[in-house]
């Protein structure tokens, strides 16, 4: 059997995280498709109708042409398609940035583990510096200084990520760097780059893997803390974040759909995501192997 | 007499600490003609290990070889460039290591692994060397070597792993082999098998092997000379049946003393009394002085190497050793 192959039994030994992953799958898919599936384009503000505004679950637009089965936010937006179209940029957001920040602080931590010397000892207290502040306070700054938008949300919150990446991947990469099989890689006069690439990567990538999947919920929850902050993206493109904060003002006058439904498809997703992530840490951790 | 294939002259490496650094290995020379087998003898600690990686040049710091000189076929190895360290290392040395658990990338699978080794250091095709790793496999005894080579290193067992580690050290055919007690953590059979194939396979290709072992007994069936080492230094030196049946150096006879087998049955096992000494901390004189039985007050002195009839022994009172002149 190919590590492959028991690494997938293995998983699917959870219904749990199976169930997890399906989750993540539907969700996923659903972002995916949001502007073929969603009834209204929620981004187009020529379409929206303000005498459409806060109309509870269920209601027919004023035209009568549409049904909010989820209700309508302040803006007489649709909350179903505002929350396909915010799923989209939630997890775009929070992939691209817990990719680049993987590769980022990844490959920086790794090159510290095999070069040692100052270059590790310089890198590795910026990351105690970085860690030192909580990631909020390091994402608000950014974020104020930097201006809204998305690809300035991503930057933050690689700023904010890169350094765990870094930190993991120098432990993980230490500590295989230290078994004989790389003394053996060394040994048959392999190239530098291909003892990095084809040996050390390859078997310091399960914890990276781990946390990339922690930190990914973790990068989605932050996106949405800026954006129900009021920081990060525009209102005219709401997140999941976005939409919960709009909603927020409402809350106490019983138009609760605004703010739950969003708060919903969050936890949702967050909740799939780290079924999945539980299940690869136990899964790919050496200590716990059958 | 032709010059050696391998020529270690006063050979020092040092381990850097926070206090004075720490010679591992302290002054050893040693020849090695070609397709010769040279065991290298010594408890833990001894330097026999660290010899064998200097001579690979795959010390990491904090060590570093200090001073001396490797000559192998000619070209001096200290101070070489890492270029022409990693141009030599898998194609003319081979190192065979000594977990076979250990010694193979657990998520590349055993052709991948071989291949790269041959692609390291040659231009062939994919499919020429593919085919000599399935000769190779064949070679150290693994039946179906085809079917083998698709498989990852988990699905072999432990003496199978080392038979593939030797496989790959026999690759690129290389002059010198250099194994760090490749059959310490395997089965007495399974011991026995590996020995027998090893010594057949290096006296078929003319492979020099150096044997780095802490077990006398692999090593009088394997090799034809022997060095023993103690706190970093060669303390005697010759061919392996003079140096197991007449030992010069009062550290040899402890050694032998101490095999099981060598002991009346019934009786306690004899021992050498005390422990090797701390390499930080190493006695004025001979290293092994505390310890001995027939050391004296000479003994505070740094004892010479003395050469005894084709053998050398670093000891001033060194045994009498019965038709040695």
């Amino acid at each position: 059997m190919s590590p492959w192959a028991r690494f997938r039994s293995d998983f699917a030994a959870s219904h749990l995280a199976m169930a997890g992953l399906l989750m993540l799958a539907l969700i996923l898919l659903l972002a995916l498709v949001a502007p073929w599936i969603a009834p209204q384009n929620p981004y187009d503000l020529g379409k929206l109708d303000l005498m459409d505004a806060r109309l509870p679950p269920g209601s027919a637009s004023m035209d009568g042409a549409l049904q909010y089965r989820l209700g309508t936010d302040g803006q007489g937006r649709d909350m179903v398609s505002a929350i396909l179209y915010g799923l989209r940029v939630s997890l775009l957001v929070g992939a691209a940035s817990g990719l680049i920040a993987m590769l980022l602080g990844g490959g920086l931590g790794i090159l510290a583990a095999y070069l040692g010397g100052r270059f590790e000892q310089v890198l590795m207290r910026i990351v105690d510096i970085q860690l030192g502040f909580p990631a909020i306070l390091v994402a608000l700054i950014l974020i104020a200084t930097l201006g809204k938008g998305v690809d300035k949300v991503i930057i933050a919150l690689i700023t904010v990520q890169w350094a765990y990446y870094a930190r993991t991947a120098r432990s993980a990469a230490l500590s295989e760097r230290n078994k004989e099989y790389m003394d053996a890689a060394r040994g048959l006069g392999l190239s530098r780059a291909s003892i990095v690439l084809r040996h050390l990567l390859p078997n310091a990538l399960p914890p990276l893997i781990v946390v990339g999947t922690v930190q990914v919920a973790h990068a989605i929850a932050l996106e949405a803390t800026l954006s129900f902050l009021g920081l990060g993206l525009p209102t005219t493109e709401p997140s999941l974040g976005l939409l919960i904060s709009n909603g927020y003002e409402f809350m106490l006058s019983g138009k609760y759909w605004i703010s739950v439904y969003p708060g919903i498809a969050l936890l949702l997703t967050i909740l799939s995501i780290n079924l999945v992530g539980d299940q690869l840490r136990d899964v790919l951790n050496p200590r716990l192997a059958r | 007499m032709s010059t050696p294939l391998l020529q270690v002259r006063d050979l020092v490496t040092e381990f850097a600490t926070r206090g004075a650094p720490v010679r591992a290995v302290n002054g050893v020379s040693f020849d090695l003609a070609e397709g010769e087998v040279l065991g290298l003898v010594g408890e833990s600690g001894s330097g026999k290990s660290v010899t064998g990686f200097s001579i690979l040049g795959l010390i990491d710091p904090p060590g570093r070889i200090a001073s001396g000189s490797i000559r192998f076929a000619g070209q001096e190895l200290v101070g070489a460039s890492g270029e022409a360290m990693r141009a030599l290392r898998g194609h003319r040395i081979a190192m065979i290591f000594q977990d076979p658990m250990m010694t193979l990338n657990p998520v590349l699978r055993v052709d991948t692994q071989m291949v790269e080794a041959i692609l390291a250091h040659e231009r062939i095709s994919q499919a020429q060397a593919l085919e000599r790793c399935a000769e190779a496999l064949a070679r150290v005894g693994i039946a179906s070597p085809g079917e083998r080579l698709a498989q990852y290193p988990h699905q072999f067992s432990g003496g199978m792993r080392q038979r593939v580690a030797i496989a790959i050290a026999l690759l690129n055919r290389p002059s010198l082999i250099i194994a760090d007690e490749p059959t310490t953590a395997l089965d007495v059979t399974v011991q026995g098998q590996i020995l027998f194939e090893m010594q057949q396979l290096v006296r078929d290709a003319g492979t020099a092997l150096i044997w780095i072992t802490h077990d006398l007994a692999v090593v009088a069936g394997l090799a034809e000379r022997i060095a023993v080492m103690y706190a970093g230094r060669i303390v005697e030196q010759g061919g392996v049946d003079a140096v197991l049946d007449r030992p010069l150096h009062p550290y040899t006879r402890g050694l032998l003393d101490s095999v099981p087998a060598n002991n009346p049955p019934g009786r306690a096992l004899r021992q050498i009394p005390g422990m090797t000494p701390a390499l930080a901390d190493l006695p004025a004189g001979c290293a092994f002085a505390p310890r001995c039985a027939q050391a004296g007050p000479d003994c505070q002195q740094p004892p010479p190497m003395l050469r005894i009839g084709g053998r050398e022994v670093r000891c001033l009172r060194p045994l009498a050793a019965e038709g040695a002149s």
